[in-house]
This record gives C-alpha cells, structure tokens and sequence, in this order.
C-alpha cells in the first residue's frame, strides 16, 4: 500500500532523477533548496508532468511509465494537492470549492454539497461556507484548499509549502491544526517545504533533493545526526526539542528541563531549536555561565563531512559539532559518557 | 484610469486647441444628424412597414450571428490561446484579417467561395441546387466574416493572460478538459467574453459593405437596417436621418455599457 516514485524528467538544462517510496499514512517531508525540482516531483506525481523515464505507480496500479506507454490523466489518479498559493476558485464560494472535486467526478450536485458542508464543519470554517476566496483570510484559505484535496478522499496527498503563504504570526497555529489533520487521512502524504520546524513537525520521515537528485533520507534526527551534504548540515542539522513551555524553563515528555534564552511566548507547547555548533562537550563538569549542564552518553560519532558530529542519549536526543582537535582533546568514544553545556541564549523558541 | 494630478494634467494651448479640433470632429456629424432630425415623422417612422422589416431583419440575423460567433470563435480562440499547432501566428492573421479590410473585399471574396460558381457553392449547388447569396443566410454569413474576429480577439487575449495553474488544479481534483472548460476557464474569462460578444454583436447590425456584396439588398430578406439607410439616402432623407439616429443610439449604448474596463479587456490596454 504505497506510493511509489523512480523518476527522470528533463526540462531544458535541468534534469532530475528521483526515487523514493510513500506508504499510506505516511507523511514524508520533501526538502529542498529552490529549484532543487521539488515541484517537478509534485507535478509528476499529480500527472501535471509526464516523466522522461521511470515510474509512478501507486498500489501496483502504474499512473506513468513512459517505457510501456502509459499514463494515467491527473482526474484519473486519486491525488489531492494543496497548491503553494491555493489555487482557490475566485468565482465559487468556499463550499462550492470544497464540492468541485465531487461535482467533477460525478456526483450530484445535493449530495456533493452535503459532503462540503461536513467537511467545512469538521474544519470549523462553517462559517464562511458562502463567502468567495478572496474575503478569506490566509488561515481560512489554507484550510479550504486542504478540505477541497481530501474531499476526493485521495490516495496521495501532496502539500506544496502549505504554510509559506501565512504570515509568521498564524503559521504555528495552523501548522498544529495540520499535523492534527494529517494524521486522520489514510492517504500518502508528502509536504514540500524547506523550513526544518515544518518537517519536523509535519512529517515521519525527510527527503532531501538537491540539484535534481535525492542527497539523503530518514528522520530529521537521522540528518542531524550524521549529514551527508552541508546543505543538509546547514538548514536541516538542527537539533529540534518539543515540550511544553513554563516560563523560561521547557519541559520535555520525560521529564527533562531546559532552560530558554529570552522569548516572548505564552506558556504551552513549544518548539526548541539548538543548533549542534552550540552544543559544547566536556570531559569534567564545567565552570561559569551555562545554565544547561548535563551528563549524556555518546551514541555516535559521524565524520562524513568536513565536521564531525556526535549523538548524544538521554535526556535530551542531541547532536553536537565539534572540531577534529575539539575531539582529539576529549578524549572521548562511542559509549562513553561527557558533560554537555548549552547557553540558555541559544536555545531558539518557536510555538507549536 | 485617471490622469495623474499634476503638472501634466493641464495641457498647454496649443495641444488644449488641436484635442478640441480632433473631438469636435466627431462630435459635429452627430450634431447634425440630431439638429436635422425629423422628430416630427417620428410616429410615421416607427409605423413603417419597410423600416419595420429592416429592422427585425437586422436584429434576427446579427442575434444568429452572435451565437455562431461565439459556438465557432470561443473554440477558434482557444486554439490561438493554447494550442501548439505549427503556424498559429499565421492562422491569428488569417482569421482577423477581416477586421482591416474593405468588406466590400470580404463580400467579393465570399461571393468567390460560396456564390453559385465558387469553389465550394459551386459543388454544393450542383449536388443539392442549394444557393447562398442574395439569401437571409447570406446576411449571417457576411456578418459572421466580417463580425467574429472581435469576439475571437477578446477571448484569445483573456486567455493567454489567464493563469494555467487554476485549470491545473481542477484537473486534479477531477475535472476532465471539458469540464474544466465549462466549470474554471469559462467563468474566468466570462468579462471578456461578454465584451467580445457585444462588440461581435454592434459590428454585425452595422455590417454594410460586405452584406451588400453578397446578400445584395432585398426587402424582407437581405435589407438590413444599414442598407435601408443608405437606400433611403436617395428618396427619403428624413428616414435615412432616422434610421442613422437608430444605429448610432445602438453603438453609443453598447459603448456606454461597456465602459472603459471592459473595452481596455478586450485590448488587452487597460490600467
């Protein structure tokens, strides 16, 4: 049951070549630079781009396969896309947007509407069902156009930067709302994005593409762990913490604390972001400012780049960059325990 | 758009003078035609049998001509729009050729064509004895010709500018072409398309020249309202006064209804 993508498509001097699998219930993160091809992926998958080479195929039923000829119309495939600006139809109400896809594949015009209506209850936005795209606001767009994807009850789901038309302030409410709602379809999912909160929140599992080919795959901790690009290294090798925030102290699910630099935040659930540049290892308990000291286990040391990182156990599940020398002088290996310093002033707060 | 307040919002005299010159030279011939109008045998004008005649004539055949413009030329524009068929350039002239040229041209050309010896109304007359010109249809097909590029025009220009990533969208969510024409396309294009449709409609009650070549003008069948005011030219000027006092009451409505905006659609000006 899933989706499956081994793709070439050519368009000019750009070329990619892709492969990768989605199961159902599965929300996978596709990370990437601009013009990195992360929308030709899309736009293949939906069938809005035939492949050069390769396939899509979904549950063994092939959507594209240039080498058989065959290729599936996008109103064929089951496929939901939430469109980076929405694509909201200007002339139809937010109901009548949400009923399109069931108008268009037949079904009649009283039970199409019944359907929309349920779907705008379920997204709390009843109250807007009759109002055009464009008195809506961001948040209210975003959610029309996610209804009016899974009103066709797709197998794939494709969200195109689905928060990169909202401005910061609503981002980490409607973010939250998403992840809620993701998580009750059955459908493949894939977000293209490239903010790591975003993957990290949204998302079981990232896809880097870079230049037109996949760099890397797995968990977000995967990549902090052990890069293997430094654009990975860069954008998404942060450490993300989640917890719940008590005024400058956020508190994890086990129970561990840390504390916070200055931040304007409500109490609540929080996000923290440390970057591993930050993280400092010691062989003996340190002295002065930090106001974050812990002992943690080494899990593994990684020198695929041109630095090394080091992941870190319980209690927090970190990774710290260290120089070659920073290393030599620690004295330290896989399995051993060390001491671990983080300044209150690096530790990032964004809202959940 | 307005002009911009400012220091070029006053003209200097000379420019203020020529402008009023060129606007007073449009303005005059309708003065005339008001200043010498009969209003006097307006009752008897109304009553006219044979401007009765001319008049549902015209307002039958360009109605007809409208709705074939627009089953043909809606299609036609949409080729010019979207398709990547070789020489489309040269088919967008081809097909508005006839708003430039002399339609007395087109008449003669479409005589050459469908007229009893033309190349394809000779054929057809000789199958089925069928012949066009001097004929209502006649009416319709010289208004077609000469009407149609306008509403194509529009069209084409509203969907060249009309964004692909709405039709693609629906498609996703299920909307095959045609329903996708019919449900995003359409209704996105709906202002420019009323334009072009008024303004296919205006050109077709005013088409003389080409009318006159190929239908000829017989009453009842083939006299349209232009060609009874240029008839009535030679006997009766308070009626021909009158019928141009029609015509233009028709094209000054259609001007004003459709305002600057849509005009600036239709060529592709605007703000």
């Amino acid at each position: 049951m899933s989706l499956q993508v081994e793709i070439g498509v050519d368009l000019g001097d750009f070329s990619l070549a892709a492969a990768f699998t989605v199961e159902r219930g599965e929300t996978v993160a596709l990370v990437g630079s601009n013009g990195a091809g992360k929308s030709t992926v899309l736009r293949a998958i939906a069938g809005l781009q035939p492949v050069d080479r390769g396939l899509i195929a979904f549950d063994g039923t092939v959507w594209d396969d240039p080498s058989i000829g065959t290729f599936v119309a996008p109103e064929r495939r089951r496929v939901g896309v939430v469109f980076q600006q929405y694509l909201l139809f200007d002339h139809l109400s937010a109901l009548d947007n949400v009923a399109f896809g069931l108008r268009a594949r037949g079904v009649a015009a009283g039970e199409a509407r019944r359907t929309a209506v349920d779907l705008l209850a379920a997204f709390d936005i009843s109250g807007i069902a009759a109002q055009k795209p464009a008195t809506l606001s961001g948040g209210q767009a975003q959610r029309v156009a996610l209804a009016r994807a899974l009103a066709i009850e797709p197998d794939v789901l494709l969200l195109d930067e689905p928060l990169a038309a909202l401005d910061v302030a609503a981002r980490g409410a409607v973010r939250r709302d998403l992840d809620a709602r993701l998580d009750q379809t059955h459908a493949a999912r894939i977000v293209v994005t490239h903010d790591p909160v975003d993957a990290y929140a949204l998302a079981d599992r990232v896809i880097v593409l870079e230049h037109g080919c996949v760099t890397q795959s797995g968990t977000m901790f995967d990549l902090a762990s052990a890069p293997r690009t430094s654009y990975v290294a860069e954008l998404l090798g942060t450490n993300l913490i989640r917890g719940v925030l008590r005024g400058d102290l956020l508190v994890t699910a086990v129970g561990a604390e840390l504390v916070v630099g200055a931040h304007d935040l409500a109490d609540g659930e929080a996000l923290a972001s440390v970057r591993p540049q930050a993280i400092s290892l010691h062989r003996e308990r340190p002295e002065g400012s930090p106001r974050n000291v812990w002992r943690a286990e080494i899990l593994n040391i990684d020198r695929s780049v041109d630095r090394i990182r080091v992941r870190l156990g319980s209690p927090f599940a970190l990774v710290a960059e260290v120089t070659p020398s920073g290393l030599a002088v620690l004295e330290r290996d896989v399995g051993d325990y060390v001491w671990v310093s983080v300044k209150a002033s690096e530790v990032n707060l964004s809202a959940m | 758009m307005r002009p911009h307040p400012g220091v070029w919002s006053r003209p200097s005299r000379p420019i203020l003078a020529l402008g009023l010159v060129g606007a007073s030279f449009f303005a005059l011939p309708f003065v005339a035609l008001l200043a010498k109008a009969p209003w006097s045998s307006l009752p008897e004008f109304v009553r006219d049998d044979d401007v009765q005649s001319a008049l549902s004539l015209s307002i039958i055949t360009s109605l007809i001509t409208t709705f074939l413009a627009v089953v043909f030329g809606i299609p036609l524009a949409w080729v010019l729009a979207r398709s990547e068929i070789p020489g489309r350039r040269w088919l967008r002239a081809l097909c508005t050729l006839s708003m430039v040229l002399p339609p007395v041209v087109g008449g003669v050309a479409l005589f050459l064509a469908l007229g009893r010896r033309g190349i394809v109304g000779g054929p057809l007359f000789a199958a089925f004895g069928v012949s066009l010109p001097f004929t209502t249809s006649a009416v319709v097909v010289a208004q077609l010709f000469v009407a149609m590029p306008f509403l194509v025009l529009t069209v084409e220009a509203a969907l060249r500018s009309l964004d692909p990533a709405k039709e693609e969208a629906a498609r996703t969510l299920g909307g095959s072409n045609w329903y996708v024409f019919r449900r995003v396309t359409m209704p996105s294009i709906q202002p420019a398309a009323v334009s072009g449709l008024v303004l296919t409609w205006a050109r077709a009650l005013g088409e003389f020249g080409a009318t006159i070549t190929f239908a000829g003008s017989f009453p009842g069948t083939t006299r349209t309202v232009p060609l009874a005011t240029y008839l009535a030219l030679e006997n009766d000027l308070d009626q021909a006064i009158l019928l141009s006092l029609l015509l233009v009451g028709v094209s000054f409505g259609v001007l004003v209804g459709l305002r600057d905006r849509w005009i600036g659609v239709a060529f592709g000006g605007g703000p």
